[in-house]
């Protein structure tokens, strides 16, 4: 009788990747033989300096970027063999992403860009607007719901747009400096939040930040340094 | 008060100009520089080009004006004689000299801008129509004439019968100045002395006012050299007699050609002041320029209403011409020419003024971060708009000076500064404003009141100010239209500033409409939003809502809808001219083509001749004679067309225009044959109508109103050829014959009878009409305009979704990082410019056939058609062809920017954060 191990499969994985902007003497190297995993539910903080290399790594993982070398698999999905469509399927059913700008869209309202990713599903109009509500609440914003982007606080628009990110029920979070244009009070609250709306869903998350504070919520930290991983 | 201190510090800097940061603008922002150098070319080139393209098209107009006019064009100065009655007459050997010398004179007398124009006048004296006594009752009473003729030499003729009047009455030695007895001998044309039955030699029965019998002698017959000459035409029936008189009476008036020896005697013959001389001058047209026009109307009016300068005080000249009326008749042309060219003008002036606020507006919205950051480190609003105004400045001079530089290539002339000036100062102005503007609101410049009520207030105000701004433009474009509707677009002398209002009129009241759909399209685009909302997918509600916030932009909307507008409006009126000058072609030929022969000439044959050809749908034959008609009000001249009932039936049916015919003819009835009337003619009140054929008045009565055929058909009579011959008791021989049908041309060819046919062909009408100076310059200037209106509509396409494709470009990025594929990307683009787009279109074609149709009219369109009435609105189907073309251009600029996208990483995009 032999004991049977359980073998859990990365929901990240990255080998070796490689990310060069331009060519020749102006060329940039944001990315050099990047590899690292991240498990299943984990929430991993994303660490470096400014221009270290952090948003082209996140982009390329979540499929805004192509790497130039190296494979991304998310959820057993090859990120870097995916053509245009997989990639636009991968986001909208897979990945999730929030920006240190929010990237909410400014003349929709509040429950307008929450309910995007579940029309990209076509959910039905009740069940949509059933699960706006929920989300809005759940992020505490239930009042604005009819709030436009530039009738809310940056702290609520990033509520928000985390709303949206986890509309569409995405295997993987990817926040870029969710709490850059945040006050450190907002910021704390925001990263709390997401913290535990990735624990209540059961996702993963990868957040790049700067705050000590962040990178605290965190279940283990990466330090990327010119675009080299380096032990934390 | 810190933000308030803030601007007037900001103004009250010395400017200072970068201009390395200027060079870096203007090169980052060529395209629309350069868009607003070609708009701005544009505009001074027709601005400049068109006033002088008309003016030149204008002497060429009425030199054709004055052609066409012919004999009333004349200047005739009629001179008395001056005798003494209570002194013996005498004959003067040296009249006709005299006489000639006297219209040297004259011509010196006449105002010089008269002068100018004029060519030597052609003498002549001339007696008034004095009984003969002769029993030919097919004549009717006979009177004659004696006239002496001469301009540079009497008139050459040739001799038949006898020769040229031989001998001169001279004085008696008695020393009285008169010779004891004379004959005055006179020369007859043949045709004259044909009809009186008289021969070289033979004594004329002459008798003067009072019955006493003259002494005349035919010294011989003559034909002229050339019977065309028109040296002939100043006499009245001395080449061939004339039938005079109307209703009852009717009669015969010939002319008798009195020598220069003989005009002394001639003068003696009759009683003092009866012969008189007259100076006519012929207008030399190539002398005419239309600038001289009022200055030649207020000469010929003074030397018209005073002609005793011309003369001495005894002379009593008197003046008689219509020259002045054939001039103000070509000004009220030309005027009405200038005045559409003026209409087309503030069109395109209108147009691109909006799409230059176009550019202005993005260029402020490309350089908004510049700007920005130009504030942020201090730079002050002064030095802005200085270093905005210079490159405004640059480029409207530079677009000025080429569209001036070509405009002058084409058509070299002064520039008319009224008409250039508006692009220009908008060029210059609009930009500089918009940044000025855009950088004092993202440096907090513009004062924002502190408290929410005081900003609902602020708010309130720029309502209020913009719907102060729509109305007064609404009224302004209702009441030019309705100005224009009421007075015409004929421009009154006294009153420029109106009549500049009224050429706005069209544009006005298109922009008038272009404010109201930009008022109404947000409120239907939310609408649509409304229901997009309640669907399932997200493209339907994110276009919706892309849709909605560009439509907020009012000037791409206005700007848009104008050009369309005003490109409806070009095709309207150039469709319109298009399709009545062929209307105007049948109504004035009346058929295809028309051809006239002799009374003997078998035009029923000929018809059937004719019919039997190839490329014939209709041939019909019938006469036309000028006979008097005679109602309960008086007697008129009018056309008697005499044709078979059924006949004109099938040739009003061929033809391919409505040509206004009510009623049939009918059969005769005891009020005898029916007639149709031409539209200017009545029956009177009683009904009593009678037309004069062959010295018979033959009663008719009318059931109907005529056809349009032929020129002058308001005073067309028609009558049934069988019903006629019934009433005059014999067949009217038919001389004219009208061809329907592509091959009409040919068919007469063919047919050997008509080769000496007098054959009029519309085609060649339509051509003539076409052609004609005027009238071809303004189709040039409708076609130009129209064609610059596509050009500027385009360009507003452009320029809007230019200025909303930074906005478009980061939500869509957004929304691909949700997971939108770029088909979906495409179609919210798509519904986002789409929408405007055909707003804009459907609602300018609906503005420019609105506008079409109520100015048509007041436009004297008929001016250019060459008909009587004005012609019919015509709305061609390719009015939508441009919306079609703005719709490819729609979907061009969504085409160019996905493929920019796809070039673009999306990381990239979304560090740059929301723009």
């Amino acid at each position: 009788m032999s004991a049977s191990v359980e073998v859990v499969s990365p929901m990240v994985s990255v080998r070796s990747v490689d990310r060069t902007y331009g060519t020749g003497r102006t060329a940039v190297h944001a990315l050099r033989g990047i590899s690292f995993d991240v498990a299943p539910g984990e929430m991993v903080a994303l660490v470096g300096r400014s221009g270290s290399g952090k948003t082209t790594l996140l982009n390329v993982v979540g499929g805004l970027d192509r790497a130039d070398a190296g494979t991304v698999r998310v959820g057993g999905t090859e990120v870097t063999s995916l053509d245009d469509a997989g990639l636009v399927s991968l986001r909208r059913d897979m990945v999730a992403f929030i920006f240190q700008t929010f990237g909410l869209v400014p003349i929709l309202s509040a429950a307008e860009n929450v309910g995007i990713p579940l029309r990209l599903r076509s959910l039905p109009v009740a069940d949509r607007e059933r699960r706006v509500r929920l989300l809005l609440d759940l992020v505490g914003l239930g009042e604005h719901a009819d709030h436009r982007p530039d009738e809310l606080s940056g702290g609520q628009q990033q509520r928000v747009a985390i709303a949206r990110a986890l509309a569409g029920s995405p295997r993987l979070l990817i926040a870029d400096e969710p709490t850059g244009q945040l006050d450190s009070e907002t910021g704390l609250a925001v990263m709390a939040l997401i913290r535990a709306v990735v624990e209540a869903e059961g996702m993963t998350a990868i957040v790049s930040t700067h705050d000590p504070v962040m990178i605290g919520l965190a279940d283990r930290a990466i330090r990327i340094v010119d675009g080299h991983l380096v032990e934390p | 008060m810190g933000a308030h201190r803030h601007a007037h510090r900001a103004w009250s800097r010395r400017p200072r100009l970068d201009l390395p940061g200027m060079r870096g603008r203007a090169r980052a922002d060529v395209w629309p520089l350069i868009v607003a150098v070609g708009v701005v070319a544009l505009t001074s080139l027709l601005a400049s080009a068109t006033p002088r393209l008309v003016d030149r098209t204008a002497d060429a107009a009425l030199r054709d004006a004055l052609v066409a006019a012919g004999s009333r064009t004349q200047v005739a100065v009629t001179v008395p004689f001056v005798e003494d009655s209570y002194q013996e007459r005498t004959i003067d050997p040296d009249l006709a000299t005299r006489v000639a010398d006297r219209g040297t004179a004259l011509a010196a007398a006449l105002p010089a801008e008269l002068t100018a124009v004029l060519a030597d006048p052609v003498v002549t004296v001339t007696t008034p129509a004095l009984p003969m006594a002769l029993a030919r009752s097919d004549l009717g009473a006979v009177t004659m004439s004696f006239a002496y003729v001469a301009h540079d030499g009497e008139p050459r003729v040739r001799w038949l019968d006898g020769g040229p009047p031989a001998g001169t009455p001279v004085a008696t030695a008695g020393g009285q100045g008169m010779p004891d007895t004379w004959s005055l001998q006179v020369a007859l044309s043949r045709d004259t002395a044909a009809r009186l039955g008289v021969h070289a030699g033979d004594r004329l029965p002459v008798v003067d006012m009072v019955g006493s019998p003259l002494d005349v002698t035919v010294s011989g017959v003559f034909v002229p050299d050339d019977p065309q000459d028109a040296l002939w035409s100043h006499v009245a029936g001395v080449v061939e007699p004339v039938t005079v008189g109307a209703q009852l009476t009717t009669g015969t008036a010939v002319t008798a050609l009195v020598p220069a020896a003989f005009l002394p005697a001639m003068v003696v013959d009759l009683p003092v002041g009866y012969a008189t001389r007259t100076y006519t001058f012929d207008v030399e047209p190539q002398a005419m320029h239309a600038r001289s026009i009022e200055q030649l109307v207020t000469a010929i009016a003074g030397v018209t209403v005073r002609p005793e300068v011309l003369g001495t005080p005894r002379e009593s000249p008197s003046v008689t011409t219509s020259l002045d009326d054939v001039l103000v008749a070509a000004q009220a042309h030309l005027s009405a020419g200038r005045a559409q060219a003026s209409v087309l003008l503030a069109g395109v002036v209108a147009a691109a003024g909006s799409t230059l606020l176009l550019v202005g507006q993005l260029l402020s919205r490309r350089r908004a971060v510049q700007l920005a950051q130009y504030r942020a480190r201090g730079g002050a609003l002064p030095g802005l708009a200085v270093e905005l105004g210079g490159e405004a400045l640059a480029v409207a001079a530079l677009g000025c000076g080429l569209g001036l530089t070509v405009a002058a290539g084409i058509v070299p002339g002064p520039v008319d500064w009224w008409w250039v000036l508006p692009g220009v100062l908008l060029a210059v102005v609009a930009p500089p404003a918009s940044g000025v503007r855009a950088a004092a609101r993202a440096s907090g410049g513009m004062r924002v009141p502190v408290g929410r009520g005081h900003r609902r207030l602020a708010i309130r105000d720029r309502h209020l100010r913009r719907i102060a701004v729509e109305a007064a433009v609404l009224l302004a474009a209702v009441g030019a239209v309705a100005a224009l509707r009421v007075r015409g677009v004929v421009p009154s002398a006294s009153d420029q500033g109106a009549d500049l209002l009224l050429a706005a009129a069209p544009a006005l009241g298109t922009l008038a409409g272009a404010l109201v759909l930009a008022r109404v399209l947000p409120l239907v685009l939310r609408g649509a939003g409304a229901l997009a909302a309640r669907v399932r997918g997200a493209v339907p509600v994110l276009a919706a809502a892309r849709a909605q916030a560009t439509a907020g932009h009012i000037l791409p909307i206005v700007a848009l809808t104008l050009a369309a507008g005003l490109i409806t409006f070009g095709s309207v009126i150039g469709t319109t001219v298009d399709r009545g000058q062929v209307a105007g072609s049948w109504s004035a030929v009346g058929a295809d083509v028309v051809a006239t022969v002799g009374a003997d000439g078998g035009g029923a044959n000929l018809a059937a001749l004719v019919a039997a050809q190839p490329g014939v749908a209709v041939a019909i034959s019938g006469t036309v004679e000028d006979v008097q008609i005679r109602t309960s009000t008086g007697g008129h001249q009018v056309r008697l067309m005499v044709v078979d009932a059924a006949d004109l039936a099938r040739l009003v049916a061929a033809v391919p225009v409505p040509l206004g015919q009510r009623g049939q003819l009918t059969a005769t009835s005891d009020a005898g044959p029916g007639v149709l009337l031409g539209a200017d003619l009545t029956a009177g009140s009683d009904g009593n109508l009678a037309v004069l054929w062959r010295g018979t008045w033959v009663t008719v009565h009318p059931t109907g109103v005529a056809p349009a055929l032929g020129s002058d058909a308001g005073d067309l009579v028609v009558v049934d050829a069988g019903a006629f011959a019934d009433a005059v008791g014999d067949t009217v021989a038919p001389t004219t014959v009208w061809v329907v049908g592509p091959g009409a041309r040919a068919a007469l060819a063919a047919v050997p009878q008509l080769a000496h046919a007098d054959v009029v062909d519309r085609s060649e009408w339509l051509t003539r009409q076409r052609t004609a100076p005027l009238v071809a310059g303004l189709s040039h200037l409708v076609a130009a305009t129209t064609g610059v209106f596509v050009l500027l509509a385009v360009l507003t396409v452009v320029l809007g979704a230019s200025a909303s494709a930074p906005g478009r470009g980061a939500m869509l990025a957004t929304l691909r990082t949700i997971g939108l594929g770029r088909g979906q990307v495409t179609r919210i683009a798509v519904g986002e410019l789409l929408p405007p787009v055909l707003a804009a279109g459907a609602s300018g074609i609906g503005l420019g056939v609105l506008l079409a149709g109520l100015v048509a009219g007041p436009l004297g369109l008929r001016l250019a058609t060459g008909q009587p009435v004005d012609p019919a609105l015509a709305v061609p189907a390719w009015v939508l062809v441009p919306v079609a073309a703005l719709v490819l251009v729609v979907v061009v600029i969504v085409a160019a920017e996905s493929s920019l996208t796809r070039r673009e990483r999306l990381g990239q995009v979304l560090r740059a954060g929301a723009r």
